[in-house]
C-alpha cells in the first residue's frame, strides 16, 4: 500500500489541474448556465487522453477519478466521470465522448440528458446493462447544478451477463468522485470566507463552534476521498462502491446544507460560488437512489 | 498511490489470525471488549511471549532493538488481526506502539538496555501517568510535581484515569519540572517503577462496569534522575509525537467491524435482517468503519515512509470515534431490550464505547487541532 501519488498518477493530477484552472471554473460555470455543456473543455480533455486513462495499465480507473475530482472541484460541465470512469467498465463498448446514464425505473430526469449521444441504463431487475442511442431530449429546468433532461432512445443494446452490476459499482464510485471533488470546493470557500469574515469584533473562523464543524466536514471529505479512490483501484467492487458512495452521498447531504448556514445570507446569492458547488452536491446524493440504496447495497454485498 | 496488501502482508495477516484463535478460541465468534487484571497476567505474557518467539511482537522496530524492520503496516495487520479478537496482548499493545519507540528516540543506552529488550521479548507491562484531576483536556497544565534533588527527583502530585495499574510495572510518567516556565517547557517524562515507595494506586469503578481505570497518588517518591526520558523540561515535544501514535495505536475499527458482523447474525436470527432500514443502517455503520479504516491508513503511510507525525492522526481519530459509536448506538438501537443485559454485545460494547471520545485526547481537542493545523482557521 501507498497512499501518495506515483510519478505517472501526480502528472495526471497536474495536467488536469492546469486544464481545469484555464477552461473551467466559476466564470465559466456561470456562462454557460446550468443546462450547459462545455463543449471545448470535453474536446480539450479527450485530446488529451483524460477519457481514456481507465485502460492504462500505468494510470488504470484511479486516474479516472483524480480527473473527475478535479473537474467537480472546478465545476466543469461535461459528464467527465460517466465518460472516463464508468463508460470503459462495459466490456465491449467504444464510448462516443457524451455518455450519460440512469436506471430502470428512474422517474426522474437524467443527468446530461440533452447533451448524450449515448445513454448507459443499469437494468436493477436484470443482469444485463444496457447501452441505447438517445434520439431525443426534453430539457427539464432544475435548480441542482447540473444539466438534466427527460431522454428518449432507440437502438438498445445488451452489454453481456453481469454487467448491470458491474455498471452499478462504477456508477456509485464515479457518484463518490463528483461528490469528493464538490466537497474540497465547498469546503474551502467556506474556510476561506470564515477566515475573514468579522462579526462581533472576531473572525468568524476563530469560533469554536464554526471550527468544530468544519473540522468534522474535513473528516468527511477525507473519509470520501479514501474510499472513492480504494474503491477505484480496487475494480470497484459492490462492497467499496456502495461504501463509497453512502459515505459521499451522507457527507453531501451534511456538507451540502451546512456550508450554507456557515456562510449566512451571502452564501444563497448566486454570486457567491458556494453554490455551484452544494447544488450539484445535493444533486448527486440522489442519483441512483440515494443515501439509502447505497446503504442498502452495502449490505446487500457484504451480508446478503 | 496503490491499494494493495503484499503476498507477504497477506501471508503475516493469515499467521497473526491463525495464532489469535489457537490462543483464545470462540473470541471471535463472541466480540466483547476483553479487561485484563492481575490474575490474567500468566496469560497475556504467555501469549506475548509467543508472538515474541516468532518475530511478530515487535517486527516493525529496527533490528538492534528486537525488531526486523518490518514496515508498519505488518504492525497495523497485527493490530487489527487481534483487536478483532479482544486485544489478547492486554496493556503490552501500548508498549509496543509508542513506549517503546519513545524509548528508542529519546532513551539514554541504559534507558534503552534495560526497557525495549523486555518490551520486544514481551514481557513488559506499562502504565501511562498522564491526565490529572484539573487537567485533563489542557495535558499541558499539568501540575504533579517532580523536585530535583541531588540524582534523584521527589514527585509528589496525582494522575488520574489511568488503565492498565493492575498489570503496569512501569509508568511513562509526565511531571512538572519546572513551575515557572511557560506550562508547554517545564514538562519532564520520567520511567517510574510502580513498585517505588509513596505511589499508591486507587481503581475507580466506571458506567461500563470495569474497572480498568485508576488514580495514581505520588507522596515523595524518589526517582533517580537517570529515570528521566529526554531533556529536563523537554517532554512535551516528546509526548506530542507519542501522542500521534496512541491515536491510531488501537485501529478501533476493527472490532467495530466485529460487532458489526455479530449485529448482522443477530438480526437474521431474530427475523429483523428483512427490514430495509435495518439493513440501511447497517450498511451506514460498515462505510463509517471503513471510512475510519482508510483514513488511519494515511498515518500508517507516513509512518511507513519515515515522514514526521502530522494532522493526520487527528483526522483520524475523530473518523474512528464516529465509526465506533455509530456501530455501539447501532447494536442497542437494533437489539433494543435484549441489549439491556449486561452480557449482550450491547451491553458490552455501548458504555464502552463511550470512552473512544475522551481517551487519547477527546474528540473535541482532535477538531480543534484539525481546525488549527489542517483548516489553518484563524485564532481570533
Amino acid at each position: 500500500m501507498d497512499l501518495s501519488y506515483d510519478s505517472d498518477q501526480q502528472a495526471i493530477v497536474d495536467a488536469v489541474e492546469t486544464i481545469m484552472i484555464r477552461q473551467a471554473g466559476p466564470t465559466r460555470a456561470r456562462s454557460l448556465g446550468f443546462g450547459g455543456h462545455d463543449d471545448p473543455l470535453l474536446r480539450s480533455l479527450a485530446e488529451s487522453g483524460f477519457l481514456d486513462l481507465w485502460h492504462d495499465e500505468t494510470i488504470g480507473p484511479l486516474g479516472a477519478v483524480f480527473v473527475a475530482e478535479a473537474a467537480s472541484r472546478h465545476h466543469a460541465r461535461v459528464n467527465i466521470a460517466v465518460r472516463a470512469l464508468v463508460a470503459p467498465a462495459m466490456p465491449g463498448m467504444d464510448a462516443p465522448r457524451r455518455v450519460a446514464i440512469t436506471h430502470r425505473g428512474n422517474r426522474g430526469p437524467v443527468r446530461f440528458g440533452q447533451h448524450a449521444e449515448v445513454l448507459l441504463i443499469v437494468d436493477t431487475d436484470g443482469d444485463e446493462a444496457i447501452a441505447a442511442s438517445v434520439t431525443a431530449s426534453n430539457p427539464v429546468d432544475s435548480p441542482y447544478g447540473f444539466p438534466y433532461a427527460f431522454v428518449e432512445t432507440a437502438d438498445e443494446r445488451r452489454l453481456g451477463p453481469g454487467t448491470s452490476e458491474r455498471l452499478a459499482s462504477w456508477w456509485r464510485v464515479a457518484i463518490a468522485a463528483e461528490i469528493s471533488g464538490a466537497l474540497d470546493g465547498a469546503l474551502a470557500h467556506t474556510v476561506a470566507y470564515l477566515s475573514q469574515r468579522t462579526q462581533f469584533g472576531k473572525t468568524l473562523g476563530s469560533l469554536q463552534g464554526l471550527q468544530h464543524r468544519l473540522a468534522e466536514h474535513y473528516v468527511w471529505a477525507e473519509g470520501v476521498r479514501q474510499l472513492t479512490r480504494r474503491a477505484a483501484y480496487d475494480g470497484a467492487p459492490a462492497t467499496g462502491a456502495a461504501e463509497a458512495a453512502t459515505y459521499a452521498t451522507q457527507a453531501a447531504q451534511l456538507i451540502g446544507a451546512d456550508t450554507h448556514q456557515l456562510s449566512g445570507a451571502i452564501g444563497f446569492t448566486t454570486e457567491f460560488d458556494l453554490h455551484l458547488w452544494t447544488t450539484r452536491l445535493h444533486g448527486l446524493r440522489v442519483e441512483f437512489g440515494g443515501v439509502t440504496a447505497h446503504q442498502l447495497a452495502v449490505a446487500r454485498a457484504h451480508w446478503g | 498511490m496503490e491499494f494493495g496488501w503484499t503476498e507477504e502482508e497477506v501471508a503475516y495477516r493469515q499467521t497473526v489470525r491463525a495464532l489469535a484463535d489457537e490462543w483464545a478460541p470462540g473470541w471471535r465468534d463472541a466480540p466483547v471488549h476483553h479487561h485484563f487484571g492481575r490474575d490474567d497476567r500468566d496469560r497475556v505474557t504467555a501469549f506475548t511471549h509467543e508472538l515474541s518467539d516468532r518475530g511478530i511482537l515487535t517486527a516493525h522496530w529496527p533490528e538492534e532493538y528486537g525488531g526486523s524492520d518490518q514496515s508498519p503496516w505488518m504492525h497495523i495487520i497485527l493490530g487489527e488481526e487481534l483487536w478483532s479478537i479482544g486485544e489478547p496482548r492486554g496493556p503490552q499493545y501500548m508498549s509496543v506502539n509508542w513506549i517503546g519507540p519513545a524509548i528508542m528516540a529519546h532513551g539514554t543506552e541504559a534507558q534503552k538496555h534495560e526497557h525495549l529488550g523486555r518490551i520486544s521479548a514481551g514481557e513488559a507491562f506499562w502504565c501511562q501517568g498522564f491526565s490529572e484531576p484539573d487537567s485533563g483536556s489542557d495535558l499541558a497544565s499539568l501540575k504533579c510535581r517532580a523536585a530535583a534533588d541531588g540524582d534523584e527527583y521527589v514527585v509528589n502530585g496525582q494522575k488520574i484515569w489511568t488503565s492498565h495499574t493492575q498489570l503496569a510495572e512501569w509508568c511513562f510518567l509526565l511531571v512538572r519540572t519546572d513551575p515557572e516556565a511557560e506550562p508547554h517547557q517545564g514538562i519532564s517524562i520520567l520511567l517510574v517503577p510502580m513498585d517505588t515507595p509513596g505511589i499508591e494506586v486507587r481503581t475507580i469503578a466506571n458506567v461500563a462496569g470495569e474497572s480498568s481505570f485508576a488514580e495514581v497518588f505520588f507522596t515523595d517518591v524518589r526517582v533517580p534522575a537517570a529515570n528521566r526520558l529526554g531533556p529536563e523540561n523537554g517532554g512535551w515535544d516528546i509526548v506530542r509525537a507519542a501522542l500521534t501514535y496512541e491515536r491510531v495505536g488501537a485501529p478501533r475499527w476493527q472490532p467495530a467491524t466485529v460487532v458489526l458482523d455479530y449485529l448482522v447474525g443477530w438480526a437474521k436470527e431474530n427475523d429483523r435482517y428483512d427490514d430495509p432500514i435495518v439493513r440501511a443502517r447497517l450498511g451506514e455503520a460498515k462505510a463509517a468503519c471503513e471510512a475510519a479504516r482508510l483514513v488511519a491508513y494515511t498515518v500508517v503511510d507516513e509512518r511507513a515512509k519515515k515522514l514526521p507525525p502530522s494532522p493526520k492522526a487527528y483526522v483520524a481519530r475523530v473518523a474512528m470515534v464516529r465509526g465506533e459509536k455509530l456501530v455501539a448506538e447501532l447494536a442497542l438501537w437494533l437489539m433494543g431490550e435484549a441489549g439491556i443485559v449486561r452480557d449482550s454485545i450491547a451491553g458490552q460494547t455501548y458504555f464502552s464505547t463511550l470512552t473512544a471520545g475522551v481517551a487519547a485526547g477527546t474528540y473535541e481537542v482532535q477538531l480543534n487541532l484539525i481546525a488549527g493545523l489542517v483548516l489553518k482557521l484563524p485564532r481570533r
